[in-house]
């Protein structure tokens, strides 16, 4: 009896700099060293029936991948997730694992909203901590940088160059911003909480939209790390569906 | 030195090259080994991009054979790309290994691996980036020993200057008298030059220091003398005698990304005596020697347990000569087809028998065979002795196209000794011949795949003695091919003469070139091999700051008699047998395979 199985996954240290395409290498080839059973396609190219959730750019990590698994013979979840993880590179590891129905939509089609953590790092400092007022200086500059936020999104259009294999592409990246807000606030240290569009026109890198508020905010802010936190089918962290 | 660049470079550099995965190291199979302080620490260096180095067998080899020693740890550096070089230069950050992120220049023993001429100035500008003096002469007690090895050692005379210590032939045993040599040498804390000394009597060792050469006044060698006696006259190459059980890397590392060669590589059987006359691989991997059918099932068997790749490709010189080359397949081919794993055989010989091989393993996507017929006319192809003949090569064709093939890769060497405008011709009828036989038996156009390399007179060689054809007649032939091979199903891949022409000059190289190739190094030359920085102007420049040449060592034909430079290499072919088979090419001649004919006297059995 053919089985399919949805499996979590976090890509953390050194895998977030290697390409989707590279991934599906690297998984392809842990799951025969594990000795999985999965189902081989039939064709002029046998491949393995594994499909994967949106592509997560290179350089950016993340605490929640997904993974659909087609075996040919049932085996525990718990048994596949143990034996993935003991044959995984480092920086790649399964977190859970659950049966769905056979017949489930593909992770691709389904997922259409994805959460992202930007961490920048000032040049500078933010502001003077040694200053007695720190705490609500602190205050004070993350209001400012909220409504900076909301301006940003209030823009008519946001328009971005994107370059391609064909050349320089201008586009409005607006309709693709769900939300965007201040988590964390450091003297050196700003952290932001983003969330994107996901689907059939295409999934936006989120450096895109922090590039573009960055040139509109004018701060000595650079990215220093992106972490894809959360991705979602109608509302729903995709393992909760 | 006390910066960290583990956290340099995953903080700040990662993020600013492309293709950062070539730095990272913590691949499948990737080996961190706890030491103490009496640990011989080696790094093994490949001058060129990850993707190159880790497709090279003969580095994994030695990998796994340092690090099953207790007393003994590698690990790897490859050549940065030049973003990541700048990177480096600007920030002052050595560079590293990708198991541990130390400096090249805080190992024991540093390992180069040399493929060819065209990546010497890559050694150059890795010891350099390693905060490493270039010259061997002004290293002092605290910087690592310098070795180099693999094919491209046979006429080590261009880097005499800068390596300490060349290994002649295979290094699976070797490697480990070094390292017992070296450990005792560092428990006594003598000085470098008696570990040298030391090193010295090792059979397959050369230490171009131990050696004076002196010169004619026309520029050729007049004598190549040991400083001692006691230095080896002749250094011989090191051979495998028992190449069956030999070691094998059982967990060669999985790749994170895109390397050339991206699976798992068995050795079926090293060495060649087909005897083509221009193949320097042909002579100085000999003799012929096998691995048993059940031990490369065996293999297999391990390494794909261990790696999980879904190709198992059979290497060796020429495939379809392993003496049981049917029995292998089959099995592999069974063994292996429930799980996704398929068997390649590259380095196929131009016969049928050939072709019903290809198609057993073959997994139904066609995607093209190669065919080397090297010329146009069966008269060059007797004088390099690529023993086919015209009508196997047309026959081996049909065969290919009536299995199904619908794409055809050619070789072809222009530029090779008695060529003349005739068997360049004949090259453009041969393609159109093939052609033509392509859309008759498939009913419609073929693809045909053609690839033109130039002839580079290599060491140790039959055609040692002979001249790389000028540079002008060469381009002037490769215009003539180009353009009239232009139909649309036909694509037409060539060199770039100059990249041949250097080759060529250090392909038969001696000493003097140090001066040029450290000249070279500071005028920013790298990448040899690599057209987007290959640097030509600055390699004339070069030479003509040094003195010397390019057309001496390129375009000049040897005398029979004249000290070569690397007379005092030898790897264990006869310079009589040699010049033998130089002279039957001239001729015409050809000499049969010792496997399937009579002994010739090669000297290697």
């Amino acid at each position: 009896m053919e089985q399919l199985i949805r499996v979590k996954y976090s890509k953390e240290e050194p895998i977030r700099y290697i390409s989707h395409l590279n991934l599906v290498q690297v998984f392809t080839r842990a799951i025969r060293r594990a000795n999985i059973p999965v189902v081989i396609s039939c064709g002029f190219n046998p491949r393995f029936r594994i499909s994967f959730g949106p592509p997560l750019p290179l350089g950016i990590s993340s605490s929640s991948e997904y993974l659909d698994i087609r075996l040919k013979k049932r085996i525990k979840t718990e048994e596949l997730v143990d034996r993935l993880n003991r044959v995984l590179p480092k920086g790649l590891k399964i977190l859970e694992a659950k049966i769905i129905p056979s017949s489930a939509d593909s992770l691709v089609k389904v997922i259409d909203r994805a959460s992202y953590l930007i961490n920048l790092k000032s040049r500078g400092s933010l502001l003077n901590l040694e200053d007695d007022n720190g705490k609500s200086k602190l205050k004070e500059l993350e209001r400012e940088i909220d409504k900076d936020i909301k301006n940003f999104l209030r823009l008519e259009e946001i328009m971005v160059e994107k370059s391609t294999k064909k050349g320089v592409k201008r586009m409005d990246i607006k309709p693709s911003i769900l939300d965007m807000s201040v988590k964390k606030i450091q003297h050196q240290f700003l952290e932001l909480n983003l969330s994107l569009n996901m689907g059939q026109e295409g999934n936006l890198n989120p450096q895109y939209v922090i590039k573009a508020w960055l040139s509109h905010f004018g701060n000595n802010l650079d990215i220093k790390k992106i972490c894809r936190y959360g991705l979602y089918i109608k509302g729903k962290e995709v393992m909760e569906d | 030195m006390d910066i960290n660049i583990k956290k340099i470079l995953f903080e700040e550099l990662l993020d600013k090259v492309e293709k950062p995965g070539r730095y990272t190291g913590k691949e499948y199979n990737e080996i961190i080994k706890r030491e103490k302080k009496s640990t011989i620490k080696v790094v093994l260096a490949f001058p060129d991009l990850y993707e190159i180095g880790m497709s090279y067998l003969g580095f994994k080899i030695l990998y796994e054979i340092i690090n099953k020693r207790d007393d003994a740890l590698a690990e790897r550096i490859f050549s940065p790309a030049v973003d990541m070089e700048n990177l480096l230069r600007e920030r002052q950050i050595p560079v590293f290994s990708l198991e541990t992120y130390r400096a090249l220049n805080s190992f024991d023993l540093v390992g180069f691996t040399i493929q060819n001429e065209l990546c010497f100035s890559n050694i150059l500008n890795l010891l350099d980036l390693g905060g490493i003096p270039l010259r061997s002469t002004a290293r002092k007690e605290e910087d690592p020993l310098i070795i180099a090895g693999g094919p491209g050692t046979f006429n080590p005379e261009p880097l005499s200057y800068f390596i300490d210590l060349f290994v002649i032939g295979e290094g699976e045993e070797i490697i480990g008298e070094i390292i017992e040599v070296y450990k005792r040498w560092k428990e006594k804390k003598q000085s470098r030059s008696k570990l040298l000394e030391k090193l010295g009597h090792l059979e397959g060792v050369y230490i171009p220091s131990h050696y004076n050469v002196d010169y004619l006044e026309d520029g050729k060698v007049k004598s190549i003398t040991p400083k001692k006696e006691a230095y080896h006259s002749v250094i011989k190459k090191r051979i495998i005698s028992n190449f069956d059980q030999v070691f094998y890397p059982l967990y060669p590392i999985v790749p994170n990304i895109d390397v050339v060669h991206d699976r798992i590589t068995l050795e079926i059987f090293r060495g060649c005596t087909r005897g083509c006359r221009f193949c320097q691989a042909g002579i100085i991997y000999r003799p012929v020697r096998e691995k048993s059918v059940g031990t490369l099932v065996k293999l297999a068997d391990e390494i794909l347990a261990h790696t999980g790749y879904e190709e198992i490709s059979l290497s060796s010189l020429s495939s379809s000569d392993y003496s049981e080359i049917e029995r292998l397949i089959t099995q592999l081919v069974d063994r292996f087809k429930e799980k996704g794993v398929g068997v390649s055989l590259p380095s196929l010989r131009i016969d049928t028998f050939s072709v019903a091989l290809a198609q057993q393993v073959q997994r139904v996507r066609k995607t093209g065979l190669t065919f080397a017929p090297e010329v146009g006319t069966q008269r060059l192809r007797d004088v390099i002795n690529k023993n086919v003949q015209e009508e196997d090569l047309y026959s081996s064709i049909r065969a290919a196209f009536q299995a199904g093939w619908r794409k055809i890769k050619l070789y072809f060497m222009i530029g090779l000794p008695t060529e003349t405008d005739e068997d360049v011709e004949e090259i453009i009828k041969l393609v159109n011949k093939v052609d033509r036989m392509g859309r008759e038996i498939m009913g419609r156009k073929i693809n045909i795949n053609i690839s033109v390399s130039a002839f580079v007179p290599k060491s140790h060689t039959p055609f040692q003695w002979e001249a790389q054809e000028a540079r002008k007649s060469l381009s002037k032939k490769i215009g003539y091919l180009k353009d009239r091979l232009n139909g649309r199903n036909i694509s037409f891949s060539y060199p770039d003469i100059d990249h041949s022409y250097l080759e060529a000059v250090f392909a038969r190289g001696d000493r003097r070139l140090g001066e040029v190739l450290e000249r070279a190094h500071y005028l920013g030359c790298k990448f040899d091999a690599w057209r987007e920085e290959f640097k030509f102007e600055a390699w004339q420049q070069a030479f003509v700051d040094s003195g010397l040449s390019m057309e001496f060592y390129a375009n000049r034909i040897l005398e029979d008699n004249e000290i070569l430079p690397w007379e005092h290499i030898s790897c264990g072919i006869k310079k009589e047998y040699l010049l033998k088979e130089k002279k039957k090419a001239l001729k015409g001649e050809t000499t049969p395979d010792c496997r399937f004919d009579s002994c010739t006297s090669c000297g290697v059995c």
